[in-house]
């Protein structure tokens, strides 16, 4: 009797031990699908310097992957980096192509690449550091995942008799790698979704699962009342302002706020992008402006809203590059109807996007305020018609009024407003 | 009643009718526009916009004004500007020498080239700053031109000039309006006045 007893008991300690275990590894296994990108690995590419000036890039590059590596990215060591680019004679580091994104993703087990290009540099009192990043995933035709910008300068936030002044470009440097990390970190763990299911107005791509029939049966209340009861409609109130709307005018839909750094004009064919998700290919922008590199900055700044928005699929800069100039397109004055076929058919894009920038000036000390003077279209590979054209022009100081309150210091900061407003305007054009 | 008092009656009178007079002179159109009174302007759903001619010291302000230019006038909603790389494309296929003084014969090549009802040309007279003594101000002074792309004929031709030093500039200093700001003036100024 006891030996049975304590048979049972040792037979009910056993199981009560392996479900335990069972549990224990089941609630491993969700904590790592929760956070699906902590262990892919990320290639971090040497800073390319599109300030037009001499900078400390070892030093910064050195600083880049500290920041990384203290924030516990899953990065490729550096020398295994450099040993790729030394083998491979990779050139060009402000981009990748397929063919070398294919064998940096065999090499070196990356799943990612991170691209970084420094925007301005200044250690005249108050300094100024403009960095933009991008990461770029490795898979088929690369492309572009995450983008993040950091554009400060020492005097952003003076405070009180002057307190909160950064003199040193080194504190400042930090704090724009801590701001581009934190929000790459963001992404890694807690990578957003592509709203393809949300702009999509196909049925047949959306996939209706057992769990959408149980949701949707308990949230309809009409089912749950009994049939005694009279069965009323949703009840609304009239002329009621919702947060919805108060979100809406905010987004410049309406009357109330409408951001300064909205285009200064703007054209939308009215067509509506609703039926798939599209693939954007930016191809790189005319400079007419006196900055050395405006073009390529223009083009990261849009390229960075696009993806921050999740409303396109944006192609990998390089890839497109690489095409172009394999196929020997040059443009001299504008995108013509047989490049628009040649460029979209050749990379599988819907869309193209396209640009001129007049105006892209950083100021050195405290000098007058950054200025920034672009225009843009996209045109539709359909039928290589513009779906959307604007130009947009903004200051540093606009709607300035009192003790610089508001004042924008770096162009950087600048464009980001501007590209934000106007990308806003683009996705509601495309249905959002 | 006195004719003292009647006099300055008549003298009052006869100031406020010189003062509407006066007022509605100014109302008065500036007369600088020309329009095809034989035009069916509502057939003209695609037009092609030829670079300006920059007769100012700024290198950059034809491609300036001629893009704000194109994206103004296709946010009117009431024709669609073909691309600027498709009109530079058809500049190169008419063999175009000077493709901001267009002939008869090149507009209608251009206009069968890249499929366009019409083409527009420009000329920007003056832009950037003006001085006058201690003031300065930005200004700019533009005149199009709008031909018929089947037959190559002038349909539509206007000009205006916006900015410079205004009497306030005069009084009190300061810098007048931004470029950019004057520049979308005249060219929304020239648009109302294609479609008025």
């Amino acid at each position: 009797m006891l030996s049975s007893t304590s048979f049972l008991n040792s037979l009910l300690t056993g199981i009560k031990v392996c479900s335990l275990a069972c549990c224990l590894l089941c609630c491993g296994a969700r904590a790592e699908a929760a956070q699906p990108g902590t262990d892919r690995r990320i290639a971090v590419f040497p800073i390319e310097n599109l300030s037009g000036a001499p900078a400390p890039l070892r030093e910064l590059d050195a600083g880049l992957v500290a920041v990384l590596k203290s924030a516990g990215m899953p990065t490729v060591e550096t020398a295994a980096v450099e040993n790729f680019i030394n083998s491979h004679q990779v050139r060009y580091l402000g981009g990748i192509d397929e063919k070398t994104a294919a064998l940096l993703s065999t090499e070196t087990k990356a799943e990612f690449v991170l691209i970084t290009s420094l925007e301005f540099y200044n250690e005249v009192a108050p300094p100024k550091f403009s960095l933009i990043s991008r990461l770029v995933s490795l898979h088929d035709i690369p492309e572009i995942v995450w983008m993040g910008s950091a554009g400060i300068a020492g005097d952003d936030a003076p405070g009180i008799l002057g307190l909160g002044l950064i003199n040193d470009i080194n504190d400042l440097r930090e704090k724009g790698f801590e701001s581009v990390v934190t929000s790459l970190g963001r992404y890694i763990q807690d990578a957003p979704a592509h709203k393809n299911q949300v702009i999509s107005g196909a049925k047949g791509e959306e996939t209706f699962r057992l769990d959408d029939l149980i949701k949707g049966i308990k949230s309809e209340k009409r089912l749950l009342t009994p049939v005694s009861e009279p069965r009323q409609g949703p009840v609304l109130e009239e002329n009621q302002y919702t947060a919805e709307d108060m979100q809406s005018n905010m987004n410049g839909k309406g009357i109330f706020f409408q951001s300064r750094y909205n285009p200064v004009g703007w054209y939308n064919s009215k067509e509506t992008l609703r039926n798939r998700e599209h693939t954007i290919a930016i191809i790189p922008f005319f400079n007419r402006s006196t900055r050395k590199h405006a073009a390529e900055l223009q083009a990261l700044h849009m390229a960075l809203q696009l993806v921050d928005k999740h409303v396109f699929r944006v192609l990998e800069l390089g890839v497109i590059r690489d095409r172009m100039l394999n196929m020997h397109v040059i443009m001299n004055s504008g995108v013509s109807l047989p490049n628009i076929d040649l460029i979209t058919i050749s990379l599988g894009s819907d869309l193209l996007l396209n640009g001129v920038v007049f105006d892209y000036l950083d100021t050195v000390g405290y000098g007058s305020p950054p200025r920034v003077d672009f225009s843009i279209q996209m045109f539709n590979r359909e039928d290589k018609r513009i779906l959307w054209s604007s130009h947009s022009s903004n200051q540093g100081d606009d709607g300035v009024y009192f003790f610089d309150y508001g004042r924008i210091a770096t162009a950087a900061a600048l464009t980001d407003k501007m590209c934000h407003a106007l990308v806003q305007r683009l996705a509601e054009n495309a249905g959002e | 009643m006195t004719g003292s008092q009647v006099s300055y009656r008549h003298l009052f009178v006869v100031i406020i009718s010189m003062f509407c007079f006066g007022a509605l002179g100014g109302c008065a159109g500036t007369g600088d526009v020309f329009r095809d009174t034989t035009m069916d302007f509502g057939s003209i759903k695609s037009v092609a916009v030829l670079p300006f001619a920059n007769l100012s010291k700024d290198q950059l302000a034809g491609e300036r004004v001629r893009d704000a230019f194109n994206t103004m006038l296709m946010a009117s909603g009431a024709v669609y500007a073909v691309p600027t790389g498709e009109v530079a494309r058809g500049i190169a296929a008419a063999g175009m020498a000077n493709p901001t003084t267009p002939s008869a014969d090149d507009v209608m090549k251009i206009a069968k080239s890249i499929k366009v009802d019409a083409v527009i040309s420009g000329v920007i007279r003056e832009y950037g700053d003006v001085r006058s003594g201690t003031s300065s101000a930005d200004v700019i002074s533009l005149s199009l031109q709008l031909m018929e792309g089947q037959t190559g004929r002038v349909v539509w031709s206007a000009g205006t000039t916006q900015g410079g030093i205004g009497m306030t500039d005069r009084l009190f200093g300061g810098g007048g309006r931004p470029i950019n700001d004057i520049t979308e003036k005249a060219v929304n100024a020239l648009i109302n006045k294609l479609f008025e």
